[in-house]
């Protein structure tokens, strides 16, 4: 397991990865039951590393990005376990004061919802100088500055201008824009951007995907939070795929789309191939809480995937960096089974060609 | 349509050409491909929306938002049109206009052989029963305080079947085949997850045996799973009841899946409509280009986007002149003796609309920037040096200069005057391409602009 | 009829026949006219024949304004709360699941019975001075020279003054007219009762109507009633009830009209700005798209959702309302034969005042006949409390997303 905790690693500048995660588990309770939201999750991030995670709601993505700075609200959730790594430093556990200096200044969220992290009585720039201001940078005019200069790097145009309006005066868009300023003002090494362009225009998302891949050539890490896998192909370095609180693949990018091998993610693949008809009654069951998690919904689950954790991750033979839960890639399994099955899958830009 | 040509010099030109839109338009629907072979069951002419911008107490008009400018489409039997564009191209309002939810300021909506603005009454009546709404957010669909059952019985009891015992044996029974169970007809919209609620939207929907569904972004807010179980319901209950669904989105690979035509529709026009796969597999309209570009590819080697050449979607309130694409438009047609290349027009172009919206990238902002030379301006525009045409070339020299002394609206004048396209000054006509109709100069037989060939995605 | 199966698919629903036998006819609709008809029956009786329906009760107009209030709170309210049973008990549970709420509710009901039934029970009770000040069980007080006491009369240590002690005559006491307290806060809860029924039953509909088409209809409409509300909340309500008071009979009536009438301001807005706020919700166009009127999207689909604003703040009103009018009738600006709350607090304070002529010797102080304005007092501040927590009691009953 500990083997696999760097297996995302491409970047070979530092061979300590900026970001490590290990066995995390966080649990949510309400009044009437307790469950795991996030169930034993480990992966990394590099420095300049984009890394996305995939999943769909429910499947614990989020919780695990917002158990990273404790600002997943607590209760109902419960950070039980796991050990998380920051810049050679450990974070798990740290107390409220310590994680605030780390959030906005080394570690900066981007939400789905830019309204989120704008307040609406204030200007864009008092916000961005604040941010700054909180993580004890400068203040002043060459914090206004820097703020202009930020907008203008997340592609605000009349920045100078725009600097003194406030969020409502901005399109969506652009309000994401202004609020992925806002995450940069503190010069973040990691930038955590949860579903930041799901709500937006695909022309929209276009330029916000551009922006962020910008962000990463600054040396900017990135941990991208996303359901759509076309995001995912056109922004990540390494995927790394969850299910029901678990990690059940990943990999680097290209290795991963092009052989994508846990059945799950072979069957988010094919929901952009066609209309897939599942049972709704299994799509809505309750997940297993032992075994494989997917068990109720794979067209290859046998006895082995009963009983006991999530399976072990077992590496694929076409890439050494690319590893699956899933009891079939086991040594004495017949991954071909489950791989034979993998289609191909194009989406719209591309029927033409 | 011709006020906004008022200030260009070809507006008595621009005047004609609009009127002959209006009566070629209506000419050329008529022998559009329609699926079925028997009449369309909705059939848009002309349609029409305009907010008036009024001002002060007295409400007086100072302006109009023309949010749905005159878009023609049929709708056949059982066929599933998509009508996709930006926010703010007014897909939305024109789908409320054809269920009568805005009355429409022209234009005439036919359903099954009836306009629909002239109904009252019972045939208003029925009308309201056989064309239903699926709306957006599935967390907004439901009256939170009251139960999926009576959600879903509401169309039952406004249209006046007062049977109680007789509504819930319905409800149960769409529930149960929309992918439920009858039980959960007592249960409240916030026990469901979003995919949930979008099949009890569905379900609602059918309840009343409709015609038409008109179903906006019915699946934008769900995970892709969810999005793909959600559509084949829809598509199984269309092909099953011979629904007719009018599908509006803002992402093609979601159209692609589920309708057999597209229209695509941008700041309150159609600009292109067709088969799916025709408009897929050669969209004309270089504006349905830069929305096919805009989809991310599943290729995780292929991460390029073509991006139009401003970003910013003009005010609908004030469309652009001409073509209302113009300002966007990386097809923009250049003006016939202009001896420049391809990428020497488009680099040009998209400097002069860029100084037209104003939108000035910061690094040649005047106003922040203190001193900004003609250097600078040259470099973030990527403008060539050197242009063939001497006239040319110091006449945008002057314009680069008059940006870098921050005179941005001379410049403007200077480009404008300069760089003139048939694109801002003619309204397109439409004109046919592989047998469908499209909004585009380059596709008008009487122009000598020709069309750019499509070269997939940006390659 | 329920084994036939085309009953219950929707595709074989025959709507031509449904069509056709539409009716308007509601239960609700039909209680309410069926109930204004008798009540007009009823007032027009009254006023010809003069008789007593119920032992000695006069009823006035603003008794009869208030029935009709009840017959709209009954068939709008109650019809559904009796049709939807199963909703109606799981919001009883939901009130019953928090003591503090269930007992204010509680008191509420008790309030409102005592209120509306007291008074005819009661019938009129006459006024005898020589029963002043009798305390109430438990407690005595000292009897002036021709006083009677109801209970026993003992002498006190002085063998002087003699003491007259409470009794089940007078269980709660008397006040200086000899009148029994009890009578006295059963009269006060009636005028309460007034207010609130009064002011559910016609202020607040009319705040929740011109919000509900202030913010559906929006536009010059929205303009007209808006920039009306603000003049009107101008408006000081006990400016016109003064005039009122000066030009006219001053009576409970006038005090509800002026201050009903100029003070639905406040409400008319929230209903406004939620309304606003839902109107393009998709529940509402679907509803729209399905040809409902504008009347029913407000009751259905609008009102039910803005419960966790309105309801407190219709509360907050009501409990208002009550403390004003106690509040005018401590300052004596009610009519003199209304027993409000308000004027019996301050008859028990100021004794030698209202006493006139006094019974009491030496003339007492209104510490040691506490009970004349104490108990009112008390009922006043219950009441006051009960409604703030039955607003928020309600609130959270009708919320189907608050757990248990
Ligand atoms: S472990 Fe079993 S259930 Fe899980 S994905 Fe593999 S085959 Fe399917
Ligand atoms: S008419 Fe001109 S501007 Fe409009 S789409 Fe065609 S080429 Fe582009």
């Amino acid at each position: 397991m500990s083997s696999n905790a760097n297996s995302t690693t491409t970047s070979t500048r530092s061979n300590e990865p900026l970001l490590s995660v290990d066995g995390l588990r966080t649990f949510i309770e309400t009044e009437r039951e307790q469950f795991p939201a996030v169930d034993g999750v480990s992966f990394s991030v590099d420095r300049g590393e984009t890394v996305c995670i995939v999943g769909e709601s429910g499947s614990g993505k989020s919780v695990t990005c917002e158990s990273l700075t404790g600002i997943v609200p607590q209760p109902p959730a419960r950070i039980t376990d796991g050990q998380i790594t920051f810049d050679g430093k450990r974070i798990d556990g740290a107390s409220e004061r310590e994680l605030r200096s780390i959030r906005g200044d080394r570690i900066a969220h981007v939400f789905q919802n830019p309204q989120q992290a704008l307040d609406p009585v204030y200007t864009v720039g008092d916000q961005i100088v604040e941010a700054m201001t909180i993580h004890g940078q400068r203040s002043g005019t060459s914090a206004r500055e820097r703020a202009i200069s930020l907008l203008r790097k997340v592609g605000i145009p009349r920045a100078d201008d725009r600097i003194d309006e406030y969020p409502h005066e901005f399109s969506g868009g652009m309000r994401q824009r202004v609020a992925i300023a806002i995450a940069l003002a503190a010069d973040p090494d990691l930038l955590v951007a949860d579903e930041p362009t799901t709500a937006v225009d695909v022309t929209v998302q276009a330029k916000l995907i551009e922006l962020l891949r910008d962000l990463t050539d600054d040396d900017t890490a990135i941990l991208l939070i996303t359901h759509d896998l076309r995001v995912v192909a056109s922004l990540a370095d390494s995927v790394v795929v969850m299910y029901g609180g678990t990690i059940v693949e990943r990999g680097p990018v290209d290795t991963v789309f092009s052989t994508p091998a846990h059945p799950y993610t072979q069957a988010l693949f094919d929901s952009y191939d066609g209309l897939s008809r599942r049972n709704d009654r299994s799509a809505r069951g309750e997940l297993p809480s032992d075994g494989c998690r997917f068990r109720a919904e794979c067209p290859y689950a046998e006895p082995a995937c009963e009983g006991g954790d999530q399976p072990d991750f077992y590496t694929l033979d076409s890439d050494a960096d690319h590893s699956v839960s899933c009891v079939h890639f086991s040594p004495d399994g017949d991954p071909e089974r489950v791989l034979d099955a993998s289609t191909e899958v194009h989406s719209v830009s591309e029927v033409s060609r | 349509m011709t006020e906004t040509n008022a200030g260009s010099p070809h507006a008595a030109t621009s005047e004609a050409e609009s009127d002959a839109v209006d009566h070629s338009s209506s000419a050329n629907i008529e022998g559009s491909p329609v699926v079925a072979d028997s009449d369309p069951l909705l059939e848009v002419r002309g349609l029409e929306k305009h907010y008036p911008i009024t001002r002060g107490f007295l409400r007086r008009e100072v302006g109009r938002v023309r949010a749905v400018d005159g878009i023609d489409f049929d709708i056949g039997r059982g066929e599933a049109l998509g009508l996709v564009g930006e926010s703010g191209s007014g897909k939305t309002t024109a789908a409320h206009s054809i269920l009568r939810l805005e009355e429409p300021t022209a234009g005439e909506i036919v359903f099954d052989g009836e306009s629909v603005t002239d109904l009252s009454g019972p045939n208003l009546r029925s009308f309201r029963r056989r064309a239903q709404l699926v709306v957006q957010d599935p967390n907004e669909a439901f009256n939170p305080r009251l139960t999926v059952g009576s959600a879903v019985a509401e169309p039952l009891s406004l249209h006046g079947m007062s049977d109680e015992s007789r509504r819930r044996a319905i409800v149960e029974d769409v529930l149960e085949r929309v992918g439920l169970s009858g039980d959960d007809a007592d249960r409240y919209p916030h026990e469901f997850s979003g995919g949930e609620k979008q099949r009890i939207s569905i379900a609602r929907a059918l309840v009343c045996n409709p015609d038409l569904i008109v179903a906006d972004e019915p699946t934008s807010a769900l995970d892709a799973r969810v999005q793909s179980d959600v559509l084949a319901l829809l598509a199984d209950i269309r092909r099953e009841h011979d629904i007719s669904i009018l599908f509006i989105s803002h992402d093609l690979d979601v159209v692609r899946l589920f309708c057999d035509r597209v229209a695509v529709m941008y700041l309150g026009e159609i600009v292109e409509q067709g088969p799916i796969e025709d408009v897929l597999e050669s969209p004309a309209h270089p504006y349905t280009r830069v929305l096919m570009n805009s989809v991310p590819s599943l290729d995780p080697s292929d991460r390029t986007f073509e991006s139009p050449l401003t970003d910013t979607i003009p005010d609908p309130g004030d469309p652009p002149s001409g073509c209302r694409f113009h300002t966007r438009c990386p097809e923009l047609i250049p003006p016939a003796d202009l001896a420049v290349s391809d990428e020497e027009w488009q680099t040009l172009a998209a400097f002069r609309f860029t100084i037209e919206t104003g939108e000035l990238p910061s690094a040649v902002d005047p106003t922040t920037v203190g001193d900004v030379d003609a250097a600078t301006v040259r470099e973030e525009f990527d403008l060539p040096t050197e242009l063939a045409d001497q006239e040319l070339n110091r006449r945008i020299g002057s314009a680069v200069e008059a940006v870098a002394s921050g005179d941005v609206e001379t410049a403007g004048q200077e480009l404008a005057s300069v760089l003139p396209t048939v694109c801002e000054q003619v309204v397109p006509t439409q004109s046919t391409h592989r047998g469908r109709p499209v909004n585009c100069h380059r596709y008008d037989p009487d122009r000598e602009a020709e069309p750019v060939a499509w070269r997939g995605a940006g390659l | 009829m329920s084994t036939d199966p085309s009953r219950h698919r929707f595709e074989d629903v025959d709507w031509n026949e449904i069509e056709r036998t539409r009716s308007l006819v509601t239960s609700q609709r039909l209680i309410f006219v069926v109930g204004l008809v008798v009540l007009f029956a009823m007032y027009t009786y009254d006023s010809y024949t003069g008789l007593y329906f119920l032992g000695t009760w006069e009823v006035e107009t603003l008794d009869w304004l208030v029935f009709a209030g009840l017959v709209f709170i009954g068939s709008f309210v109650g019809v559904p709360l009796v049709r939807h049973g199963a909703r109606t008990k799981q919001i009883v549970r939901r009130i019953v699941s928090r003591p503090a709420h269930a007992i204010a509710m509680g008191f509420l009901s008790l309030l409102a019975f005592s209120g509306i039934v007291g008074p005819a029970i009661y019938g009129d009770v006459r006024i005898s001075f020589g029963n002043q000040y009798n305390p109430p069980i438990g407690s005595t007080s000292k009897m002036g020279w021709a006083n009677q006491c109801a209970g026993e009369v003992t002498t006190a240590a002085d063998g002087f003054t003699r003491l007259c002690h409470g009794s089940m005559a007078n269980p709660l006491g008397t006040n200086h007219r000899g009148q029994p307290m009890g009578y006295l806060l059963i009269e006060g809860a009636s005028v309460a009762m007034d207010v609130v029924l009064f002011t559910l039953a016609f202020v607040v509909p009319l705040a929740a109507i011109v919000g509900i088409v202030a913010g559906f209809r929006g536009g010059r409409i929205d303009d007209l009633l808006m920039s009306y509300v603000d003049v009107q909340l101008c408006i000081p309500a006990i400016l016109v009830f003064i005039m009122g008071y000066m030009y006219w009979n001053v009576s409970l009536l006038l005090l509800l009209v002026t201050f009903g009438l100029l003070s639905w301001g406040g409400i008319a807005r929230i209903v406004r700005s939620e309304t606003l706020q839902r109107r393009e919700d998709g529940y509402v166009l679907v509803a729209r798209s399905l040809g409902a009127s504008a009347p029913y999207i407000g009751r259905r689909h609008i009102i039910p959702n803005i419960t966790n604003t309105l309801v407190p703040a219709v509360f907050h009103l009501l409990a208002l309302f009550v403390l004003v009018e106690a509040g005018i009738a401590f300052l004596g600006f009610h009519h003199i034969e209304t027993y409000s709350w308000g004027s019996t607090i301050q008859e028990g304070l100021t004794l030698s005042v209202s006493t006139g002529q006094s019974y009491v010797d030496p003339p007492a102080t209104s510490s040691k006949l506490w009970w004349v304005s104490t108990l009112p007092a008390i009922a006043l501040t219950i009441t006051l409390v009960s409604l703030k927590l039955s607003g928020d009691a309600l609130r959270d009953a009708l919320d189907p997303r608050q757990t248990n």
